[in-house]
């Protein structure tokens, strides 16, 4: 039997050309309303800026997807330095005696997140002055080699419908040194938020020409993707995939029912070089 | 009856008594009263050309603002285009770029374009109908808004705060008050006049290993002339009150 996954596609083409940047500069959460057109298939989507995103429908195993879920429900990092993804800003804290600490996500806000049981593991490279490898990384190894077949998925699907950001991305993740590169493909990190309903924010750490390639995983209704800039919303199931833009505007809508997690592979920015 | 005809060289012409009255026919009557007629009061030269000059400024004037209207409206599409450009070709290129593609070429200066842009971005927030887009209200949301803002409001108070600690110990330091307790050690600088080569002098016994002996031997003269002060300060008072 022929893998369901694998089955010709035929590529719709919507073009946006209606830029909302200004309307939409003073929302902080996405709602059901930002987004007048929900794609729910396999669309190529195109703005006067270039390619915005694509989305494949049931194209990655389950067997990958339920992996891939497996590792979510081992990772237990906080948020306090995603501020942006949470909704809130990063703001200084205020120390015990009443002066400022440093700048980070307000405790308050932490709490809620901890409360509704969001969490983040981030496996790969960190972005940082210099960038470096993260301490899940280095403590779970085990769980990176569950996520490698979901991953060289990923990167495969990049390379067969997007080509060019795909070498463009593979070329900058080559230069570095091995430690700081996802195997043979052109990421450098892997992400997973569980549970994450986020405000607007944009992925500024990211390398700028490349792309995000999302893969939801889990049981779940709702949660889906807003990219507010253009009014456009993914709805995503598990077995999806969406390569995006990270550095428009995006955010996800409350999950309804259900655990949700994502899994997010790009490539940092200012990888430092091998020479 | 037969036709007769009249020529010239007919006799019978010559005799008036034979020659037909013109018949006229009646007026027909006037409709509409005659209108009536306008003097228009004769114009020199002079007049004329004032004239002429007049409308042609009016005309000149009128294309003047059509082609203001135009160039503004290029201006904004102008603008409106930079802003995309420089969204595009990423943070910190965008100077060179401009001066590369359009100051050396089109003669625009990055100013000028920086103003067309002002007007792009401020035309924009104009128009930008954003009422149709609601704010998120789902429970987490709100949530996260409201401590997001009290969190906003704390850090403001406690920056206020000390930055009023700050200004009233810095109040306290240049009026020479020490805020610290007794025990603890201060900074005191007495501003003692002498003269370049003493201040030379002075300045290498400071980064010499000396500095600390010599410290203290300030010290304890400072502190013997205050004792000596302070005991005149109260024979002096003491007197007075004998007094």
């Amino acid at each position: 039997m022929s893998n369901p996954c694998e089955k010709p596609r035929t590529l719709k083409t919507i073009i946006l050309s209606r830029d909302w940047k200004e309307e939409t500069k003073g929302l902080d959460f996405p709602d059901r309303t930002h987004a007048k057109r929900m794609i729910d298939g396999d669309r190529l989507v195109l703005t006067p800026d270039g390619i915005l995103a694509l989305m494949l429908k049931a194209i990655i195993e389950p067997s990958m997807c339920d992996a891939a879920k497996t590792v979510s429900e081992h990772v237990h990092g906080r948020l306090d330095l995603r501020a942006a993804a949470l909704g809130s800003k990063s703001m200084p804290r205020i120390k015990e005696d009443g002066t400022l600490g440093y700048t980070a996500t307000p405790d308050s806000v932490v709490g809620i997140s901890e409360r509704d049981d969001v969490r983040e593991g981030l496996f790969g490279t960190v972005h940082g002055k210099p960038p470096h490898v993260s301490p899940l990384t280095r403590d779970r190894n085990d769980l990176l080699l569950q996520l490698r077949p979901i991953i060289e998925r990923m990167s495969e699907l990049f390379d067969r419908y997007l080509p060019t950001p795909y070498e463009f991305q593979r070329r900058a993740v080559k230069s570095a040194p091995r430690e700081f590169r996802l195997w043979q493909t052109p990421f450098s990190s892997a992400y997973i938020p569980v549970h994450l309903r986020s405000g607007y924010h944009f992925d500024g750490s990211n390398l700028r020409g490349g792309m995000s390639v999302l893969a939801p995983l889990g049981d779940f209704v709702g949660g889906e993707l807003i990219l507010c800039r253009w009014r456009v919303g993914f709805a995503l199931e598990t077995g999806d995939l969406l390569i995006f833009n990270g550095f428009e505007r995006h955010g996800n809508l409350p999950i309804l029912e259900g655990d949700r997690a994502s899994l997010i592979s790009y490539c940092v920015k200012g990888l430092p070089s091998r020479t | 009856m037969s036709k007769t005809v009249i020529t010239l060289d007919d006799p019978a012409h010559r005799h008036s008594d034979t020659i037909k009255p013109i018949r006229r026919f009646p007026r027909l009557p006037r409709r509409f009263p005659r209108l009536p007629i306008r003097r228009i009061p004769r114009r020199t030269a002079e007049d004329v050309a004032r004239f002429r000059v007049a409308w042609l400024i009016a005309v000149l004037e009128k294309r003047a603002h059509n082609w203001i209207g135009r160039g503004r409206k290029a201006n904004l599409k102008f603008g409106r285009l930079l802003l995309r450009l420089k969204d595009l070709v990423g943070h910190g290129n965008f100077l060179p770029y401009y001066k590369h593609t359009f100051a050396k070429r089109d003669g625009i200066p990055l100013r000028t374009a920086q103003d067309y842009m002002k007007m792009a971005r401020r035309e924009a927030a104009q128009y930008a109908d954003s009422a149709h887009l609601r704010q998120a209200d789902d429970p987490q949301a709100v949530e996260i808004r409201e401590a997001t803002k009290k969190h906003r409001l704390a850090v403001a108070a406690a920056k206020s705060k000390s930055s009023d600690e700050n200004s009233e110990s810095a109040e306290e330091e240049h009026h020479g008050r020490s805020v610290e307790s007794d025990e603890s050690l201060c900074i005191c600088r007495p501003s003692v006049p002498v003269t370049p080569a003493e201040r030379t002098r002075i300045a290498a016994l400071w980064r010499s290993e000396q500095r600390p002996a010599a410290e203290a031997a300030v010290r304890d003269v400072l502190l013997e002339h205050c004792r000596e002060y302070e005991k005149n300060q109260k024979n002096s008072g003491s007197e007075e009150a004998d007094v």
